[in-house]
């Protein structure tokens, strides 16, 4: 068998694997953390919460990491 | 019936030896590892510092006993694998995510010190990954603790894993010297650069049965046992 035709049987392979899923359940929860992930940010208490969109402040590397 | 008994004392003895693998390379001063213990230490004052190379021949040893224990009965060593990898890395990724989900700031922060989104240009991205991220590992570990659906359980913890082998190869690669936050958060200050060396390699390692869940079909943990 040359590199080619494993590949393409490779390919072929995912692409029978990723037709067996069942995309509703994974997107389904995908979409209910995204919206438990809204309401927990809600819930906590204000020093704990975040921005929606945004970044932290980099730290400096203190000098005795190894 | 001889041959479940034995197959299963060793499947047994096998997860013991992964539960300590898994606890000297990622926690090493819990009641799992032995390489803290005093009486070692009295021994041996350096014993401490092959805490690494101790979990790693365990679960070496682990993954030689479950040979025997495979071919001596193949059918019941499949479904006490798969049991023991649904509980196991579901368990671990939901016992992940609590402190993040408790704390979305501290997590914010110590996201932020990966520098992954900067380098992406996607900088603004990083707190809503932080609230976000947790949420998939507890939703999917519980999934596939409590529900049928293993393949798509495990094809998103698959590809998490595969997230954490990039960032804390990043990490390592751009001497961050960061400390993973896999299991607990710090002040997301650096600290240590042996903490991400052991994650990656506990991530490493990991991923392999996750791989191997994903493949498998749909079952609930009650029809692995259940089914002819």
């Amino acid at each position: 068998m040359d590199m080619k035709s494993i590949a393409l049987k490779v390919l072929d392979y995912l692409k029978n694997y990723l037709k067996s899923l069942n995309w509703i359940v994974l997107l389904g929860i995908a979409a209910f953390c995204i919206a438990l992930a809204v309401i927990n940010n809600i819930r906590v208490e204000d020093s704990k919460s975040v921005d929606w969109i945004g970044s932290q402040e980099i730290l400096a590397k203190p000098d005795e990491v190894l | 019936m001889k041959n479940t008994i034995i197959s299963a004392v060793l499947l047994v003895v096998a997860s013991i030896l992964v539960a300590i693998g898994v606890a000297e390379i990622s926690f090493p001063e819990s009641f799992l590892t032995f390489t803290d213990q005093d009486w070692l230490i009295d021994i041996w004052p350096k014993a401490y510092r092959y805490n690494i190379q101790v979990g790693l021949a365990a679960i070496i040893i682990a993954t030689g006993i479950c040979v025997p224990a495979y071919r001596l009965q193949k059918d019941f060593a499949v479904r006490a694998l798969e049991t023991l990898f649904r509980v196991g890395i579901g368990g671990m990724f939901i016992f992940a995510s609590i402190y993040k989900i408790q704390d979305p700031h501290q997590f914010a922060v110590l996201v932020a010190q990966y520098q992954f989104f900067p380098a992406l240009h996607l900088e603004s991205v990083n707190n809503f990954f932080a609230l976000v991220y947790p949420q998939f590992e507890f939703w999917f570990g519980l999934a596939m603790i409590v529900t049928p659906f293993v393949r798509e359980s495990a094809f998103a913890i698959f590809w998490m894993f595969v997230s954490f082998i990039i960032a804390l190869t990043w990490a390592l690669g751009n001497d961050l010297g960061i400390t993973c936050g896999c299991f607990e958060l710090e002040d997301g200050d650096a600290h240590d650069k042996a903490e991400a060396w052991t994650s990656l390699i506990r991530d490493i390692i990991l991923i392999w049965p996750t791989l191997w869940l994903a493949t498998r079909k749909n079952h609930s943990l009650i029809k692995v046992w259940k089914r002819k």
